[in-house]
């Protein structure tokens, strides 16, 4: 059972919580670094080591960190991380180091990290807070990745710098260029988030039920009964809303 | 006692906390920094040594001694040993972090390659480098007209930063003039102005009302500052008279009064000539009343640079920079300034006063 748990911890952060494509946080280097396989992977990796990391430190602080000065600590912890990694990447993978410019540095504010930090690691054990990140980090790799292909592949016809021959090739190129420009980023990006929401948790359903008539304190002034009919809501406590059928009022 | 139940735990620990964590991840990160400066040390050379012949095909270079009057932007400059041309290496501050450069240049002075070797600029390796490599094939004059802000979408500034770099190749080998001689002064003070004491004065009295006369020039005033002239009332009227003598030698003159505040209330633009700017500025805004307009109100310390004249800086600059030299001696620190300073020093020490004597008082009241 806790096994169970553990893994739901990790695999939370792949689809159902996705931190791109669910909870749309670090919007700004998922479209700045999808234009090519190798920089979204790059990025995605670098922000994996760095969130796993940083929730680690951050959850075994957390008895020790006052409230008061919490938030100036993790940004401390991550800024210390992100220019650890951005040293090695400099030392170690130069041309990756060139390749991601200043995004590298941008991890430092990227919501994921902060929000897992304040919203994760600051409440649980090392364990489960290295899960949660590493399911996060892992998460928002995939949907860079996702973006990356689509971007680079259909917009400039390459896989990872390898050209797809029957896409480019001497004399013919079936490419979509925007797509590698800022506007195709976003194109790619709105058309995922919305297939994420269709076939994903259902979030946008779920919130038309939070703000309908249910538990309205003005509902029995409105006196809209077709609109308690089409949410599904049968307000009993009003005369103006008698001719609801029954058959809703039972389901009340 | 009242002072140690301040410094009690609750207030010492969250400061005390995030200095540890500071101090902690400040010393790990140097020690990754001294584990890894060498290496990069090793990359970054490896890189410009590459970028040589990336530049200048199958060339032989050694390296050159640097002119004492070099640009700051050369780093290097290595000679082809057969003659076939130069490579520099260049580093100039981008928009974000220095960008570093190399250019070749051939024995007709056009440019063989340029490629960068570092920079973390907001848009990318890839760019930066095809905005680089459409400077292939030119000249000196090329560069300088090459239009830049289209090619990397965005970044006007990484675009000429590295258009002025790659001039700056051209420059410390010969085949191009400098764009900025810092050590050439601007401006020059005019002999004569064409405005007498009687003139001025009248002008002076237009601008802003009042019984004025004559006084000496302070020690420290800058020579462009013509004359001054005293209001009974407070404030003054500032004669300025220039010859500028960059670029192309023209005089300007103007009155500027100024109430006792230091605030400017007039201008009059006696002389305004532009040299050879005139056919560009024709069309742009240059003493209109909304250009002197601009002036109004404002005083030493807000009193900056104004570019409102595009690509007319130097014409501006004899207005901006003439009047800010004397309203700085004039008004050595404007009064506006002293109320902002203690308006600021009360806006920090109002709140930990209160929360002291809160503290002590409420110390008091629990000893009672």
């Amino acid at each position: 059972m806790k096994q169970n748990n553990k893994l739901s911890i990790f695999l939370r952060g792949l689809i159902a919580e996705n931190p791109v494509l669910v909870l749309v946080l670090g919007t700004c280097p998922t479209l700045a670094q999808t234009g090519s396989v190798i920089a979204a992977l790059s990025m995605g990796i670098a922000a994996t080591i760095v969130l796993a990391c940083s929730n680690v430190v951050i959850s075994a602080l957390r008895k020790v960190i006052p409230d008061t000065v919490r938030i100036p600590c993790y940004i401390v912890v991550i800024a210390g991380f992100v220019t650890a990694v951005q040293l090695l990447m400099h030392a170690y993978l130069p041309d990756l180091y060139a390749m991601m410019g200043v995004y590298l540095a941008l991890i430092v504010v990227n919501c994921i990290i902060l929000g897992r930090a304040e919203m994760f690691a600051r409440k649980n054990n090392m364990l489960d807070s290295l899960l949660d990140g590493l399911g996060m980090g892992v998460g928002f790799l995939l949907a860079l990745l996702a973006m990356a292909t689509i971007r680079e592949v259909l917009g400039a016809g390459t896989f990872a710098g390898i050209a797809i021959p029957f896409l480019v090739g001497e004399g013919y190129s079936y490419t979509i260029p925007i797509l590698t420009q800022a506007p195709g980023g976003f194109l790619v990006f709105g058309i995922l988030i919305a297939i994420v929401n269709k076939i994903g948790p259902k979030k946008g359903e779920k919130k038309r039920k939070e703000f309908s008539c249910e538990g309205c304190p003005s509902a029995h002034l409105c006196g809209k009964v077709s609109c308690a009919e089409n949410t599904e809501l049968v307000i009993t406590s009003e005369p103006e809303v008698q001719g609801t059928p029954e058959g809703k009022e039972g389901e009340a | 006692m009242n002072l140690k139940n301040i410094f009690k735990k609750d207030n010492i620990m969250p400061v005390a906390v995030l200095g540890i964590i500071c101090l902690v991840v400040a010393v790990l990160v140097a020690g990754i920094n001294l584990i890894t400066r060498d290496v990069i040390k090793a990359e970054e050379d490896r890189k410009i040594s590459e970028s040589l012949s990336i530049v200048m095909e199958g060339g032989e270079f050694e390296k050159a001694e640097l002119p004492s009057d070099a640009p700051s932007t050369v780093t290097a400059v290595y000679r082809e040993k057969n003659g076939k041309g130069n490579v520099v290496t260049l580093t100039k501050q981008g928009y974000k972090a220095p960008i570093s450069i190399t250019v070749g240049i051939d024995a007709e002075g056009k440019i063989t390659g340029a490629v960068i070797t570092s920079q973390a600029e907001s848009h990318g390796k890839t760019g930066i480098d095809s905005y680089v490599s459409g400077f292939i094939g030119s000249d000196a004059a090329g560069v300088e007209s090459h239009f830049s802000a289209n090619h990397v979408t965005g970044a006007t500034v990484t675009s000429e930063k590295i258009k002025e770099a790659i001039y700056d190749a051209f420059v410390v080998l010969g085949l191009a003039a400098a764009k900025d001689t810092p050590d050439v002064p601007e401006f020059t003070p005019a002999g004569e102005a064409s405005l007498t004491e009687s003139e001025a004065i009248a002008i002076a009295k237009e601008l802003m009302d009042g019984s004025y006369t004559k006084v000496a020039l302070p020690e420290n005033m800058p020579e462009t500052t013509h004359a001054l002239y005293k209001r009974q009332e407070g404030g003054y009227a500032i004669h300025l008279a220039t010859q500028r003598i960059k670029w192309s030698p023209t005089e300007n003159e103007a009155i500027v009064t100024v109430d006792g505040l230091g605030n400017i209330t007039g201008i009059k633009m006696i002389q305004w000539n532009v040299g050879y700017d005139k056919e560009l500025l024709s069309a742009a805004p240059v003493c209109t009343e909304e250009y002197l307009n601009s002036f109004i109100g404002k005083n030493a310390s807000s009193l900056n640079r104004v570019e409102i004249v595009t690509n007319a800086t130097l014409t501006n600059n004899f207005f901006g920079e003439a009047l800010k030299g004397a309203l700085d001696v004039l008004y050595p620190v404007p009064i506006y300034s002293i109320i902002a300073i203690v308006i600021i020093a009360l806006a920090i020490a109002a709140p930990v006063a209160v929360v002291i004597i809160n503290k002590v008082r409420r110390k008091k009241n629990e000893a009672k």
